[in-house]
């Protein structure tokens, strides 16, 4: 279970405070597929980078099955993201010089993984059709086969937490759909899945909606109630 | 993995790779060629100061110098075992000890100056150096060019002093001075012959030039030794030979070391830009490591490992290219070596430590400001 209580960040700016994120309450449990919507510079990436325990809240407190992420070492919170964490970026955030094998395999590397990875990288290539683009760098590739790579750099490694900023931003029908039906399988499986997005459609498949303005969340909606939302939206 | 990204980091910025390896390179083939420079330019400047004599002479504080320099019948005698008692005494500056005993006499109508000597050395001398005063084997005779004549000898032949007789194992080249006209044998050969057992009347000896930032300083240093352990002898520094020495020392070693410093400086310069610059543009690649769950320990470890590995390409590339350029350019210039130019493995450990230090301390400031750079702000762009 992942819990946000009270969560506050805020930046100065001219001697001004501004509150990206402003006592924030949430609360995500296994298998939810969590949607983040809102205007631009509403608080959405900051939320995500505390969830993911990239960036310390001022205020408040995130905790991970009962644990506050925020109070261990660096070196726990290392781990949690070496071993929980998955992070999905809009502009897939992959490593220019590598290859898409070596991109996908970084995060099973830094957690020393003992297993196949030659095995476990090829299949979750093949569930995201990039098996032949292996060998490529990313700059060799298209935008969707791009994102994919970077959704499987993401899962890879059973990850528990799913987080991802505007997967679906630059993606035609084709790749938008496949992104999707990964991270709703992943949702399926029991891990927890957090997407950011503007894009009201991806209202329609989330478990659970939360609408975010200047660092405030102004309205939630669960099952049902979020495709509702989503066709208010629209 | 890691191996792969250092690699794959090195190949992306292979300009600024190479820049650094080449500087770093240079600085090493710098510095292993004035360590090479001076160890036999100097020393090869010490052995041609060295035939032109001596550097200083000490004798007993009341004797007159001028009757030394013409080696008449007012000289001092004093006890040979006063430069034994010198050579134990490592705080002089003085080494290289040569106790002389010195007489006129008449060879053939030419004048001819009996010269008894023995080296003495003092235990921190190097063995090389300890080389340049031969001593002379009893029964043997080295010849000043002169006295060669009046004795009408040649190298190999047997002349007769005062009913004894000598080899001349040597004839030494004119130097228009009186040196020419010495027959140089044994002292204690001397001594029984001019009848004056345990007795010389001079010391020669080497100032040596570390025991003091100038010429001056050493001589004053060697003053203040003397008067408080050799309270009745005094110290006369030729100084145009001293001087000579201590310019040749100046110039083949110390301002080497000044262009040295100009080349360190250069290049850990380089080293800190590249590094800010390399880290400012890889921020995002930091970010995406942080986000996947590498500690800063790890992101810090791949720049310090690729710098440590171009700066053990460079120092081992460093190392031959400047021994190569001192066997090169040295053979020219270096005409009285104690020994050949060779490449000095002792110095190669040296060098790599000192290379990666140099590395490590440049890349100090990149580092830290990796450290403080806040990731997050890119990514929450992303």
């Amino acid at each position: 279970m992942l819990q946000l209580c009270n969560a506050t960040k805020e930046y100065r700016k001219n001697g001004q405070a501004i509150y990206a994120v402003d006592q924030l309450n949430l609360e995500l449990s296994s298998g939810d597929f969590a949607v983040v919507h809102g205007p631009s510079g509403s608080g959405k990436s900051t939320l995500l980078l505390i969830l993911g325990g990239m960036l310390p809240p001022d205020r408040g407190k995130v905790l991970y099955d009962s644990r506050n992420i925020y109070n261990g070492s660096s070196a726990w919170r290392n781990r949690y993201r070496r071993e929980v964490v998955g992070f999905v970026f809009q502009r897939f955030c992959l490593i220019p010089y590598l290859t898409l094998y070596d991109n996908i395999r970084i995060p099973l590397v830094l957690a020393n993984y003992k297993g196949p990875v030659e095995r476990v990288v090829r299949e979750l290539a093949r569930t995201l059709r990039i098996e032949d683009r292996l060998g490529h760098r990313p700059g060799e590739l298209s935008v969707g086969e791009q994102q994919r790579a970077a959704l499987a750099r993401a899962i890879v490694g059973d990850k528990k937490l799913i987080l991802a900023d505007e997967p679906t931003g630059n993606l035609d029908v084709e790749n938008i759909k496949i992104v999707t039906d990964c991270l709703i399988q992943l949702a399926d499986q029991g891990r927890i899945v957090v997407m950011v997005t503007h894009n009201p459609s991806m209202l329609d498949i989330a478990t659970r909606s939360f609408h975010i303005e200047e660092g405030n969340i102004t309205n939630t909606a669960v099952g049902n109630e979020a495709r509702e939302s989503a066709d208010a939206i629209r | 993995m890691f191996l792969k990204i250092i690699v794959n980091q090195a190949r992306q910025k292979w300009v600024v790779t190479v820049l650094l390896l080449l500087a770093m390179t240079a600085l090493v083939s710098l510095y292993v060629y004035i360590k090479n420079s001076a160890r036999f330019s100097n020393r090869s400047m010490q052995i041609i100061m060295k035939n032109m004599g001596h550097n200083v002479l000490i004798l007993p504080a009341n004797s007159d110098p001028g009757q030394t320099h013409l080696c008449g019948p007012g000289q001092t005698l004093f006890s040979d075992t006063v430069t034994r008692d010198m050579a134990q005494e490592l705080r002089l500056a003085s080494k290289y000890y040569l106790s002389m005993l010195q007489e006129r006499n008449e060879v053939n109508g030419k004048t001819v100056v009996l010269t008894g000597i023995e080296p003495v050395s003092r235990r921190d001398e190097t063995r090389e150096k300890r080389n340049l005063v031969v001593a002379i084997k009893p029964g043997r005779a080295r010849l000043g060019s002169a006295a060669a004549e009046a004795f009408n000898v040649r190298e190999g032949e047997t002349i007769t002093i005062m009913d004894r007789s000598f080899h001349v194992d040597q004839i030494l080249s004119s130097q228009g001075t009186i040196d020419d006209s010495r027959v140089y044998i044994p002292l204690a050969q001397s001594q029984q012959m001019l009848n004056k057992p345990g007795k010389i009347n001079a010391i020669l000896a080497f100032l040596c030039l570390s025991y003091g930032p100038s010429l001056e300083k050493t001589c004053a240093h060697q003053d203040k030794v003397m008067a408080r352990r050799f309270p009745g002898f005094r110290t006369i520094a030729k100084t145009n030979l001293a001087q000579g020495r201590y310019l040749a020392r100046m110039t083949t070693t110390r301002y080497l070391y000044y262009l040295l410093g100009i080349v360190l400086a250069v290049t850990v310069a380089l080293i800190v830009v590249a590094g800010v610059q390399e880290v400012s543009e890889r921020i995002r690649e930091v970010g995406i490591l942080l986000a996947m769950g590498a500690g800063y320990s790890y992101i810090v470890s791949l720049y310090i490992v690729k710098l440590l590995v171009l700066a053990l390409l460079a120092s081992t590339a460093g190392f031959f290219i400047g021994s190569g350029l001192s066997k090169l350019l040295l053979v020219d210039v270096l005409t009285s070596n104690t020994r050949p130019i060779s490449i000095l493995w002792n110095q190669m450990p040296s060098t790599v430590v000192l290379t990666c230090a140099v590395a490590i301390a440049a890349e100090v400031i990149p580092m830290i400001k990796l450290v403080r750079m806040d990731p997050n702000a890119i990514l929450v762009e992303e």
